[in-house]
């Protein structure tokens, strides 16, 4: 699943580990969603898209990933 | 300008929890291997709770849920290798004893891992029972 968190992370000058501990999730795990390597669950999309203000529709798009 | 401290990863949290274990793990076996089990025994509690002392006061998860997902992944590769395996050694090693008319002669061994793989798929279909019985 394609995401945009890190974009979005790098515009607000927010680095993994402070995201990891606003959403009560290891560096590691925000670490992974960037790198396309984990698809977090239902109440970590909502907590992501919350913090950043948006859809999750807007962080995550599963009809860009081809491998799916 | 690049020094070595900065090619060098920093130890996380997590690692150094892992290498707590480890730690106690070593120790245990070191005063078994010395003779003193019951010192072993004790030092691998010490050194356990101090490991879960660490982890409690840190203000932030050690694990969360992608390494539940690791885990489960982990836990169903293992069940999906062993059914595997032993769906192919233990009816092959029937056949081969038959076939070699040596059906008396089973290793030791390998009775014995017939009746904990026996004992351990009995226990993982309990597991699994209640688990779809509680969801």
């Amino acid at each position: 699943m394609k995401t945009s968190l890190r974009e979005r992370r790098e515009a607000v000058e927010l680095s993994q580990g402070a995201l990891a501990e606003r959403v009560g999730v290891t560096r590691q795990t925000i670490n992974a969603i960037e790198r396309d390597r984990y698809d977090p669950s239902l109440e970590l999309a909502f907590k992501l898209a919350r913090h950043f203000d948006c859809r999750i529709e807007d962080l995550f798009d599963p009809e860009l990933d081809e491998t799916s | 300008m690049l020094s070595i401290s900065s090619l060098v990863p920093p130890v996380t949290h997590r690692s150094k929890y892992v290498s707590v274990f480890f730690l106690a793990g070593a120790i245990y076996a070191a005063f078994i291997v010395a003779g003193l089990p019951l010192v072993g025994v004790g030092a691998w509690v010490v050194v356990c709770v101090a490991g879960q002392v660490y982890r409690c006061r840190l203000d932030r998860p050690l694990f969360d849920e992608r390494d539940r997902s690791l885990y489960q992944t982990a836990a169903a590769r293992t069940i999906r290798t062993l059914s595997v395996g032993a769906g192919i050694v233990f009816p092959g090693a029937v056949v081969f004893f038959a076939v070699t008319g040596n059906e008396s002669q089973w290793p030791r061994w390998l009775f014995f891992l017939s009746i904990y793989t026996m004992a351990f798929g009995l226990f993982f279909t309990g597991v699994y029972l209640y688990t779809r019985y509680e969801q």
